[in-house]
């Protein structure tokens, strides 16, 4: 307590001496007050001094006041020898009313402080506005009240317990100290130094429970004897308890704001990715339907004439449309991959459908290339995003089409290995340079030397969709020839 | 085309308006255009179309809202174009009613054969045939007979119930949602793998080659589509 830092012995001279003071001033005045009525005022001394004191120095004055009394006033004079029984009684019953006086102010006075602490505790809680003042408030309170430092460990967002205690505390910690610390925290008992385990810790440790899961953990270390009174310890507990409230209310409030801070800002990406690819889509679908709408207007030129043929124009812009859409496509693809926007929905699927999704959309691409596919075992049920995967595959066919000569054999395998399903592709094409290879699935790379028309984007998005999917992509070159790819995604199966 | 079809085009894009009115013309529709969801419905509550082609990315109100409320009272096909082509804004579509989807850019070909058969389909769900033909299939849903080459194959109720959602649905997009709804009832939506399994079973026991179907059609991650027997 505050109070017990003034040195006990200055309290005992200053009791003392009050009681001394008070009496040389009634022993002038003794014949006219007369005896019984000294008793009186010194007993108000006494009960003056418990309102300050504490109980040790205010027994003194009660013992020293009844011993002046007897001694100097009650006849006869300077002896402690009392005449009648009357004034024996009266010396006894003074010494004992001293006594209970002194007693109970003082007890009322403790009480009446550990309940201002814990109002002033809590008003200051109600006030903290972030979980960094409710600890400093909690350390402060803590350290002044009990006279002592504090060490204060806070559980993180993910429930873990912070490794370093909170700047506020005034206690430094070792990791010796954190162990314990992390001990208290999870099995949410006190434990320390002073409380029977673990007792090698420089502080006690107490759990700040949560109503739902634990908070932190509070450490004290007195300055006098390094442990708490076990009178004491209701009120620390009482505190921790406010504490904890306090504490749970910021973390839900900053969880709060958290949670409207990512709503906000992800409604306002949704918001800029749809404008734009509304933006980037409607010019070229506006091209693409033009350039039709002119194809069948003027319909190519018979083939019987003898002139060289017109130049297609029409033809040349959905062309180049045609490739403009997908470079689009890519882009908007691969920002949603690195904005972490492609996280998969995972739903069953049949991997025959998603081959043949796949295939369906190159239909004009592969037509010139001879398409196997083997699926192992029987009807295949595994948990993919359909639309991710079927990109995917789509973005390996699609670079078989293009980096294979006609009548090339490009083969799609899959087939289970555990819980993992396993994709290929496969081609008779010229396959890698095997210095290309750690590079393939770089943003932007394109194999130096290839074809003109590719965005260097596809197989990134390839590993993009199969590592959201926490898969992975090899490529290598087959060694009967030709470039392979292997896909491996862990998932459920449904056989 | 007898009487002329009317299409209300409801698209805030000026040039995508004039481009589908002169590519709908051409192919012999007459067609109504409006910029917002407001005039749209005002349109489509004052006057008597056919089939409504709408963009989902109106400046005024979302789309799929503009969907509902159509639904609510348009008895006639609506056709969903949009650059929105993720699945989830697909299948809310097509669960709000709408009775197919086409994504920007788009083949002129492709949207005139969406139209068509939508509209068609439209009118023959109205006469309730009883018995249907696809491919090598005939399934008669009164006698509850299935044949593949004038052969019986036998099917389970399950089996029977979803093939007969199919045809009475033929042409049209069925999410997974819907046929698990309609087959399986509401308390098995969570039992995503049923649709899937049954399809299977289906596409083994009536396609040709069930390694490349031509009457169950997977609409990537949406759902099936039964062939319409064009």
């Amino acid at each position: 307590m505050k109070s017990g830092t003034r040195p006990a012995m200055l309290q005992f001279a200053v009791a003392v001496g009050s009681v001394l003071f008070a009496s040389s001033v009634l022993r002038v005045f003794a014949d006219v007050l007369g005896y019984q009525a000294v008793s009186l005022i010194l007993l108000f001394v006494v009960a003056l001094l418990s309102l300050t004191f504490e109980l040790g120095p205010i027994l003194a004055a009660a013992a020293a006041s009844a011993l002046i009394w007897n001694f100097f006033f009650i006849p006869p004079h300077f002896t402690l020898a009392i005449a009648s029984p009357q004034d024996a009684l009266m010396f006894i019953m003074y010494f004992v009313i001293a006594a209970i006086t002194g007693t109970l102010t003082s007890r009322i006075r403790a009480r009446e402080n550990r309940a201002t602490a814990l109002f002033t505790l809590t008003r200051q809680l109600i006030e903290a506005k972030t979980q960094d003042e409710v600890a400093r408030i909690a350390v402060d309170n803590i350290g002044s009240f009990f006279d002592a430092e504090v060490v204060l460990y806070l559980s993180e967002q993910d429930g873990d317990i912070f490794t370093h205690p909170h700047p506020a505390s005034t206690l430094a910690a070792d990791q010796k100290e954190y162990s314990v610390a992390s001990w208290v925290y999870w099995n949410e008992k006190k434990s320390g130094k002073g409380i029977d385990k673990l007792p090698f810790s420089n502080a006690a440790y107490y759990p700040i429970s949560g109503p739902r899961y634990p908070l932190g953990v509070i450490g004290v270390r007195t300055k006098d004897d390094n442990t708490v009174p076990p009178e004491q310890e209701t009120l620390l507990l009482n505190f921790i308890g406010q504490i904890a409230s306090a504490l749970e209310r910021e973390q839900l409030n900053e969880l709060s704001n958290r949670t409207m801070v990512y709503v906000e800002s992800e409604r306002l990406y949704t918001t800029v990715f749809n404008s734009i690819s509304h933006e980037l889509r409607t010019p070229i679908a506006a091209i693409l339907t033009a350039a039709e709408a002119l194809q069948s207007a003027a319909p190519a030129a018979a083939p019987d004439r003898e002139s060289p043929p017109e130049p297609d124009y029409p033809g040349e812009i959905r062309t180049a449309a045609e490739r403009l859409n997908r470079l689009v496509e890519n882009l908007l693809d691969m920002t949603r991959i690195e904005t972490g926007h492609c996280a998969p929905r995972l739903d069953w699927c049949d991997i025959r459908d998603i081959i043949n999704a796949s295939l369906k959309r190159l239909e004009t691409e592969l037509a010139r290339h001879r398409v196997v596919v083997r699926i192992a075992g029987d009807v295949t049920l595994v948990k993919l995003d359909f639309g991710l995967i079927e990109q995917a595959l789509t973005n390996l066919l699609h670079n078989a089409s293009v980096y294979t000569p006609e009548g090339s054999v490009v083969t799609v395998e899959s087939h289970l290995d555990q819980e993992t399903i396993v994709i290929t592709v496969h081609d008779t094409g010229p396959g890698f340079p095997p210095a290309v290879l750690p590079r393939l699935f770089d943003k932007f790379f394109r194999i130096p030397g290839s074809k003109t028309g590719g965005s260097g984007l596809g197989l990134s998005i390839v590993r993009g969709y199969v590592e959201a999917h926490k898969g992975t992509i090899v490529a290598s070159n087959n060694p009967a020839g030709g470039a392979l790819f292997t896909i491996r995604i862990p998932t459920e199966i449904h056989r | 085309m007898s009487s002329p079809t009317d299409i209300l085009v409801i698209d805030d894009e000026q040039q995508m308006r004039r481009l589908l009115r002169s590519t709908l013309q051409a192919a012999g529709y007459t067609v109504t255009l409006a910029e917002s969801a407001k005039e749209g419905l005002r349109l489509a509550n004052s006057e008597r179309f056919d089939g409504i082609i709408l963009d989902l990315g109106l400046p005024d109100a979302d789309g799929i809202d503009v969907l509902r409320e159509l639904r609510g009272w348009a008895h006639y096909p609506i056709l969903i174009l949009s650059v929105r082509s993720n699945e989830q804004d697909i299948v809310a579509a097509l669960d709000a009613g709408a009775n197919d989807y086409l994504t920007k850019p788009f083949r002129t070909e492709e949207l005139l054969a969406r139209l068509r058969s939508a509209i068609r389909l439209y009118n023959t769900t109205v006469s309730r045939e009883t018995t249907f033909t696809a491919g090598s299939v005939t399934v008669d849903l009164e006698a509850h007979v299935v044949r593949r080459n004038g052969e019986i194959v036998k099917l389970t109720p399950t089996e029977f119930s979803l093939l007969a959602l199919f045809v009475r649905n033929a042409g049209k997009v069925l999410t997974h949602n819907f046929i698990l709804q309609q087959v399986w009832g509401p308390a098995h939506e969570d039992e995503s793998q049923y649709s899937r399994v049954y399809v299977g079973q289906l596409r083994k026991k009536l396609e040709d080659d069930p390694n490349n179907p031509r009457l169950f059609l997977t609409e990537s991650g949406i759902g099936y589509r039964f062939a319409a027997n064009d």
